[in-house]
């Protein structure tokens, strides 16, 4: 160096000479934030539900499941041990009860009247009470095998995740030998082993269907742990376990929410689809894709050469409506949560 | 501020490597590569006092900085912490505990004496929790305080860090970068800590904001007696905050000394020019600033001898040669090169006058002489050296180049010219009451073109100073 640098190598507090701040009185403030222009902070849920109000599709979808959900509870009083719990009864008839047996001129494949709105299926039963009652099943289905599936996969792939190295290989292999196999293909399996019912359905789709859940948050969790935030935590002397659910797993829920939500609806088709090939509920149970099983030879021909469209098209529908909504719930969730945008870095901005 | 002889934080031979193999099947057939991210650091730091750590991207010092607090675990070396006894006889008493050597809840339990601030204010904060339970979080975990003594607790953290204790209840996308920054420091403060490692808090910061958080820092550490690691790439915040400063490079400290010692000569050859690279507002000021050549060597398979032996502007000359300064790094580099290229045409552009075609040239195309001066003006070499030695095994490798016979040219070049400093590892020398340097300039041991490796003197080249 030709000329020695004038360094002022005395530590302390950075002045600023030649202008001394605290006697400027009068200043533009630094930001246009004030205490007042501050409004009552919004959590993150709060802002999503807001957005997810704005989306048309996505409360016509919620609106659906909830009236389809509440008719299903509405529509015969539920007892427990005895006590009724729930006295209403939307559903003019029994779902069980063979109406001919009782009122002479009912007979089976009525077409739509105004006593029975649905018509009578193949049994002298009134479809309309058991497209109302099967929702009990195939909602409820959907909802306890994803509840089950989603927290599985979600401790499951964040254990994968987090722990990485062996831990993560083995368990990833795991899922890999489960994805090797249909989902459908491994449910039907079970099903043929403990023979149909209500929580062999759930088992059924829960003992495999969990994968997709670990893969997907061990992927989320791969990213996630890499933040700054999750290291800050382990400086402070944090658990692992409270690493876990309260940095990783609150940041890696909106995809799993996403996922979790359009995955009801596969379920219950999945469901649907078991009943149909008569290896879902007991026959006779008033389950959607069991209803269709039961009258799959009308599609074809009708006893008196009419094809009674209503036995299968009313079932059929409400599947239909079911899944539908759930989706357009789902695709407003993803929007509302942007899940596509969980990096912290895009935050900056706003 | 009482500053106590023994150091509050000591590393010895403080080493990380990291494995840069693809994964598990490579660890099985062996194929692992070993970064040296930081390798045999002895470090200390007084109570009390900042320690600034210096040096370019890559060079090792935010894994210096985690493995001092066992963030990520070090391959090897120990780092010894005092810790605060609470005797009878008052607060003065403290303890040494290898930090390397303790289980993982006793660990858990200093964590409250050491304590880090993170480079990212918008990584660095989850973005679902609110301010106060980010702050709170240090609080919950050691069990410090709950119900409203937190709330309070949380309030008090907030001012101390100059910001309004009704941002509590709000989350870290609501705040600016400098604002966020003084939650982490309030995150690090919780736990009422000993020592924090400061990993370029104010390098994502504005100019104007890096004033005021370097100035909090600097109020809290006269308030609350902390002692700082502050790690940065810029040597001018460095300069305002620090006591001593560690100038590293490529997993190594070059230089250790006070802010003075290292601001003024002697000067290890990488701070010089570090210091040459510091911007002057003074626009009459004729700094001369130097370049150094050649890249950052990869930190898989790092340099023999001095580690900056390949850039390094001062690089010793063998004693039996008689050369300028800027001549033996010229040789150096074309025998760098030489080690580095597969082919000869690579060791320079070749041109052979410019006849008009785009045909890339191979040594065939020109004759020997001009390739001689073509080498000659790449590397910025005479064309005839003084040093009559030293001009005839240069001309002679530069004849095998040309043969293409790389492997010869290779090794005439590395018979002929080595430099000590690619021999000898540098050992730190004090070169002042509280200065040391890693370099052969410096070293007694070295002199003269003598290498000594047993002399009276150097022997507590590491004592304590």
């Amino acid at each position: 160096m030709t000329k020695n640098r004038s360094t002022s190598t005395e530590r302390g507090r950075i002045q600023i000479s030649g202008f001394d701040s605290d006697h400027v009185t009068e200043r533009d403030p630094l930001s246009g934030w004030t205490e007042e222009s501050g409004r009552a902070t919004q959590s993150r849920w709060e802002r999503a539900w807001s957005r997810f109000k704005r989306n048309r599709s996505a409360i016509i979808g919620l609106a659906v499941v909830s009236i389809l959900a509440l008719l299903a509870v509405f529509s015969r009083p539920i007892t427990v041990y005895g006590l009724t719990v729930q006295p209403f009864s939307i559903a003019p008839y029994d779902p069980t009860t063979i109406l001919y047996l009782s009122d002479p001129t009912v007979s089976i494949y009525d077409s739509p009247s105004t006593s029975h709105p649905m018509g009578v299926d193949g049994s002298g039963r009134d479809l309309f009470s058991r497209i109302l009652y099967g929702g009990r099943y195939s909602i409820s289905i959907g909802f306890v095998v994803v509840a089950l599936t989603a927290s599985f996969g979600m401790v499951y792939g964040a254990i994968s995740g987090y722990y990485g190295g062996w831990v993560d290989e083995i368990m990833m292999r795991i899922v890999d030998t489960i994805f090797a196999f249909p989902g459908l293909i491994l449910a039907l399996i079970i099903v043929a082993i403990l023979g149909g019912g209500y929580w062999q359905l759930v088992l059924a789709f829960s003992l495999f269907g969990w994968a997709t859940y670990g893969r997907l948050i061990r992927g989320e969790v791969l990213s996630i742990k890499e933040n700054e935030y999750v290291l800050a935590a382990k400086a402070l002397g944090a658990r692992d376990r409270s690493v876990i659910f309260r940095h990783i797993i609150p940041n890696a829920m909106p995809p799993l929410i996403v996922y979790a939500t359009l995955n009801i609806g596969t379920v219950v088709i999945g469901v649907a689809a078991l009943g149909f090939l008569g290896l879902g509920m007991p026959p006779g149970t008033a389950e959607w894709g069991t209803m269709l099983d039961q009258t799959r030879e009308t599609l074809i021909q009708g006893p008196d050469g009419s094809i009674p469209w209503w036995a299968t098209i009313y079932p059929g529908a409400a599947i239909f409506i079911f899944v539908m909504a759930m989706n357009m719930i789902g695709d407003g969730i993803n929007d509302a949560l942007d899940a596509q945008q969980t990096g912290v870095g895009q935050e900056g901005g706003d | 501020m009482t500053r106590h002889d023994e150091p509050i934080l000591r590393a010895e031979n403080l080493t990380k490597y990291y494995d840069s193999s693809g994964g598990v099947i490579d660890n099985l057939l062996g194929n692992s590569q070993w970064v040296k991210a930081v390798d045999g650091v002895d470090f200390e730091l007084r109570e009390g006092e900042t320690l600034g750590v210096v040096g370019e991207s890559g060079c090792g010092k935010s894994t210096l900085g985690q493995a001092l607090l066992r963030l990520i675990e070090p391959t090897d070396g120990s780092i010894y912490y005092q810790e605060r006894v609470d005797s009878e006889g008052g607060s003065g008493q403290r303890e040494e505990i290898d930090l390397t050597e303790v289980s993982s809840s006793r660990l858990r339990d200093l964590r409250t004496d050491l304590q880090y601030i993170f480079q990212d204010p918008f990584s660095s904060l989850n973005p679902r929790l609110t301010v106060g339970d980010i702050i709170g979080e240090p609080l919950d975990i050691h069990g410090i305080a709950s119900g409203e003594d937190r709330d309070e607790h949380i309030y008090d953290l907030l001012e101390t860090v100059g910001l309004n204790p009704s941002h509590a209840h709000r989350y870290p996308h609501e705040f600016s970068g400098g604002q966020r920054q003084r939650i982490g420091i309030a995150r690090a403060l919780a736990v009422d800590p000993e020592v924090i490692i400061c990993d370029e808090p104010v390098s994502a910061l504005d100019v104007s904001v890096q004033a005021q958080i370097l100035n909090l820092l600097e109020d809290l550490q006269e308030e609350f007696g902390l002692s700082y690691v502050f790690i940065a790439h810029d040597l001018s915040v460095v300069e305002h905050i620090s006591d001593r400063i560690a100038v590293m490079y490529l997993g190594e400290f070059a230089e250790v000394g006070t802010t003075e010692d290292v601001f003024s000569p002697p000067y290890h050859p990488y701070t010089e020019a570090l210091l040459s690279a510091i911007p002057e507002p003074d626009p009459l000021w004729e700094g001369e600033q130097i370049f150094l050549s050649g890249t950052v060597p990869s930190p898989i398979d790092p340099p023999s001898g001095c580690r900056f032996h390949t850039r390094c502007p001062r690089v010793i000359p063998p004693a039996e040669y008689d050369l300028e300064q800027e001549v033996w790094r010229s040789i150096m580099d074309l025998k760098l090169r030489v080690r580095g290229v597969d082919t000869a045409e690579a060791i320079a552009v070749l041109d052979d006058g410019g006849n008009g075609d785009n045909e890339p040239l191979t040594l065939d195309d020109i004759a020997r002489d001009n390739f001689d001066s073509q080498v000659r003006a790449e590397f910025d070499l005479p064309q005839t050296i003084a040093d009559p030695t030293v001009e005839q095994s240069l001309s002679q490798a530069i004849d095998e180049l040309y043969a293409k016979n790389l492997g010869a040219a290779q090794d005439l070049l590395e018979d002929a010219f080595t430099s000590p400093c690619e021999v000898h590892q540098p050992e730190q020398v004090p070169t002042g009451k509280t200065h040391r340097i890693s370099c052969l300039l410096y070293d007694d041991r070295y002199d003269d073109g003598q290498f000594r490796s047993t002399s009276g003197g150097t022997g507590d080249a590491i004592a304590d100073d």
